[in-house]
């Protein structure tokens, strides 16, 4: 048990905001973690209304990682280890062929069940690459050239606490600044730097605990904010200087607290971590913001991947059971049995990626029943994925600890 | 018992399929018949496999224990834990016997404990840690003993219990997971009695003991000294007496004891394995290129085979002499058994099994068949009797056929 726990906690996390950029067929693009919204849902421009399964595009084999794919204008993007060093990497999307890399630092070596690698996901925005890798080095670079614009050591220079896997949380993109959480009782909480220069801009120590989440950002109560889960605590800050917009208790432990906030309708949070999950509700009375809990439950308990809103229905992990739970009460649905794995929103379906099975799931959206469309199997099984897919138009890139694919999306 | 094991391998050595009465058919405990993953008779090189039966299976991590026709798991209707009986060559229902509502935490999953045949009794431990002896010919409970009730197991209010007897000679040697008093209790067959206890192992940790077949036979268990740091006490299966601690270096686990020979004694930590001389109480390496996984390792001709990389993902050969990596092959994590010269190697998740040579010479695979639907992750290990291999999920039970050229 102890190792599907520890690979468990081998966490991607953050989402960067919507951004700009599109896929060579000027479809929208999936620009970092849990896609343009950081919500796990994909546009379905140039997608089949009804998918009937996947042709192989390419695979491109590398040497280790949990980062997801991510995918713009310019190019396809992620971070693997590669002959003893965490690079990270871009490559054409038609192609696969590899356009340049740049390394981070040395490779952080698995350790207790863990891979490899680099964890984080980097995040782009036009021609600006961020990237963070497991020993803490914050990157810059230039998504065109690979070339690196500035770097950070956070431990050294911040006084940051790695996880017991290394750093997981993905950098965040909001105006002129980049994002990073970090944690410790000495650590200084949110760190936000200038995007050109790397320069300090603000930080708001407000978790005394990490975890391996990432920042979300988004209008709650009428102000646009970053709300970040920290290992010991849930709080939200200004994007304009950190000023601190409320704060609460919980929700877990820092080692399993994974994912990034999830913003729903009607200013309410959705926090889901290794043993539960917390649904908060964000009100305000003039500048005072409060956030309370409209409910906690077991029964949904997401492990690395999003959990998809749809017509007021949660679908998402509880351990090996995908869910379908109330939005408003917490209430299961129905729940099916396809063991651990990552989803994605497209449409009127999920697409299901296991964790260990290499096959992907074509789910239909139903709050009455689980329906499986399809499924194929597309990557080594085995081997562990720790993403969902990442979508740009018609294409779909999965990966796992070994390859990464690109995938066309069939259908009518 | 091992004179009786090694007569059985003699008797059982050049046989094909072994007849459903020989020694050979039976898998009695979890890990086979001493403790260790090895299977009474070879599995010879040139073997193929194929699936012969495939039947659904109430939910349930609980391993498969065999005995001449009949193969016996638990698994759970979502109300009660059952203790079933197949048949071993068509995988039919022979009987099923409630045992226990289900502890509501094992709902999900099932009951854990795998089950032990002894004496013409199945003793089963329930999800609601009820410890039960139940006569296979007459389906009668022949005793019983709560060990949330009268032993204290933390795991009755939370959890379920899980832990799987072991058997020692004419008795059964139970985990209790109690706070307080007894650690480890010991069973008569015949009568259900209480034959010792030990209180006193420094927080013991572990639901599934080993065995060294030592001056009588050992029972290892797992201890914590200091707390967080795992290490190894051996109870004297006879009177329940502690006769050695072995204290490890760092790193913690809870996987069963592994020993090699009766002289040495693998400790399998995270992030590390070291191998102990029992007469020095030394380390005579340690090795980070294997580490405690679900599975414990096979030793096997001076050599040990196990999961290895930090990620548990690479089937690896360790000259047990020396520590060094003799080979790895990453086939990703899986359950091991040992067959004569034959490792039996179910994957945790890719629903492959796979026959490889147990040779230091380098990896080379035999045979290699899907028994179990992809990304179904099991969480229990093969069993190997009467040339058949059993598997499970938690949702269906499989039997292979071992068919030899």
């Amino acid at each position: 048990m102890r190792h599907f726990l520890c690979a468990g906690l081998l966490a991607v996390a953050a989402l960067p905001p919507v951004q700009n950029g599109g896929d060579p067929g000027n479809a929208p693009a999936w620009p970092g973690v849990w896609g343009p919204h950081r919500n796990g849902t994909a546009s379905t421009a140039g997608i089949p209304a009804q998918p009937t399964g996947f042709k192989e595009l390419w695979r491109h084999k590398t040497q280790g990682g949990y980062s997801e794919v991510v995918v713009t204008g310019i190019g396809v993007f992620t971070m693997e280890a590669r002959d003893g060093s965490d690079d990270v990497v871009a490559l054409e999307a038609a192609s696969g062929r590899e356009r340049w890399r740049a390394k981070v630092g040395p490779t952080y070596r698995g350790h207790d069940g863990s891979h490899d690698g680099p964890i984080a996901t980097p995040a782009v925005d036009g021609t600006d690459l961020f990237a963070l890798g497991p020993h803490g080095v914050l990157v810059a670079l230039d998504a065109a050239t690979g070339a690196e614009r500035w770097r950070h050591d956070l431990v050294k220079e911040f006084g940051a606490i790695a996880m017991i896997y290394g750093f997981g949380t993905s950098p965040l993109i909001e105006g002129r600044s980049v994002i990073v959480q970090t944690g410790g009782e000495k650590g200084r909480g949110l760190l936000a730097f200038d995007r050109a220069t790397g320069k300090l801009l603000w930080n708001a120590p407000h978790g005394l605990r990490g975890g391996y989440a990432s920042p979300s950002i988004g209008t709650l109560a009428g102000a646009r904010q970053i709300i970040a889960a920290a290992g010991d605590r849930v709080y939200a800050v200004s994007p304009a200087d950190g000023t601190l917009l409320w704060s609460v208790a919980g929700p877990g432990d820092g080692e399993s607290v994974a994912n990034p906030p999830q913003l729903l309708p009607d200013d309410r949070v959705l926090i889901t971590f290794w043993g539960e999950a917390v649904l908060l509700k964000v009100a305000r009375q003039g500048q005072a913001f409060t956030a309370t809990e409209l409910w906690r439950s077991p029964r949904l308990r997401a492990a690395y991947s999003p959990t998809i809103y749809r017509d007021g229905n949660l679908y998402g992990f509880n351990g090996p059971f995908l869910t379908c739970i109330d939005a408003a009460t917490g209430d299961v649905r129905w729940r099916h049995r396809m063991y651990e794995g990552a989803l994605i929103g497209l449409g009127s379906h999920l697409l299901v990626l296991g964790r260990a099975s290499g096959n992907l799931h074509v789910v239909q959206i139903s709050p009455t029943a689980f329906i499986e469309v399809t499924r194929a199997a597309v990557l080594t099984p085995g081997a562990t994925s720790m993403t969902g897919p990442s979508v740009a138009g018609r294409r779909l890139f999965v990966r796992n600890s070994e390859e990464v694919v690109a995938l066309s999306v069939e259908g009518k | 018992m091992r004179r009786w094991i090694v007569l059985g391998s003699l008797l059982v050595a050049a046989a094909g399929i072994a007849s459903a009465q020989s020694p050979a058919a039976e898998w009695p405990q979890l890990f086979g018949p001493a403790r260790n993953a090895t299977a009474l008779a070879p599995i010879a090189a040139g073997s193929s496999l194929s699936v012969a039966w495939r039947k659904p299976m109430p939910a349930g991590g609980a391993g498969l224990v065999v005995k001449g026709e009949r193969v016996y798991t638990l698994g759970t209707d979502n109300e009660e834990d059952v203790l079933f009986a197949f048949d071993t060559a068509t995988g039919e229902l022979v009987w099923r016997f409630p045992l226990s509502p289900t502890h509501s935490d094992a709902v999900t999953n099932g009951p854990s404990s795998t089950p032990a045949l002894t004496g013409g009794l199945v003793v089963t431990v329930s999800s609601l840690c009820q410890l039960q002896a139940i006569d296979t010919q007459t389906r009668q409970v022949a005793w019983t003993h709560s060990l949330g009730g009268t032993y204290g197991s933390r795991f009755a209010k939370r959890g379920g219990c899980g832990m799987s007897p072991l058997v020692a000679g004419s008795r059964v040697v139970v985990p209790t997971a109690a706070t307080q008093g007894a650690q480890l209790a010991a069973f008569d067959v015949a009568t259900g009695k209480e034959a010792w206890t030990v209180t006193d192992i420094p927080n013991p940790a572990g639901l599934e003991p080993g065995w060294m077949d030592a001056a009588g036979g050992h029972v290892l268990y797992r201890h914590s000294k200091p707390a967080g740091v795992s290490g190894i006490t051996a109870v004297n299966a006879a009177n329940g007496a502690i006769v050695w601690q072995i204290d490890g270096k760092d790193g913690e686990s809870s996987v069963t004891p592994v020993p090699v020979g009766n002289d040495r004694v693998l400790i399998e930590n995270w992030p590390h394995v070291s191998l102990y001389d029992l007469r020095s109480r030394t380390a005579l390496w340690t090795s980070r290129e294997i580490s405690a996984q679900r599975a414990p390792a096979v030793a096997h001709n001076g050599h040990i085979y196990t999961f290895g990389g930090q990620s548990g993902e690479f089937l690896t050969c360790v000259d047990a002499a020396t520590g060094q990596v003799k080979w790895t092959s990453r086939i990703y994590r899986g359950h091991l058994g040992l067959a004569g010269e034959t490792l039996v190697v179910l994957s945790e998740s890719s629903g492959l099994l796979r026959l490889v040579a147990a040779d230091p010479a380098g990896y080379r695979e035999l045979a290699k068949v899907q028994v179990l639907t992809a990304g179904a992750r099991t969480g229990t290990p093969p069993s190997i009797a009467g040339g058949r291999i059993f598997v499970r999920n938690l949702e269906e039970i499989v039997g292979i056929r071992v068919h030899e050229r």
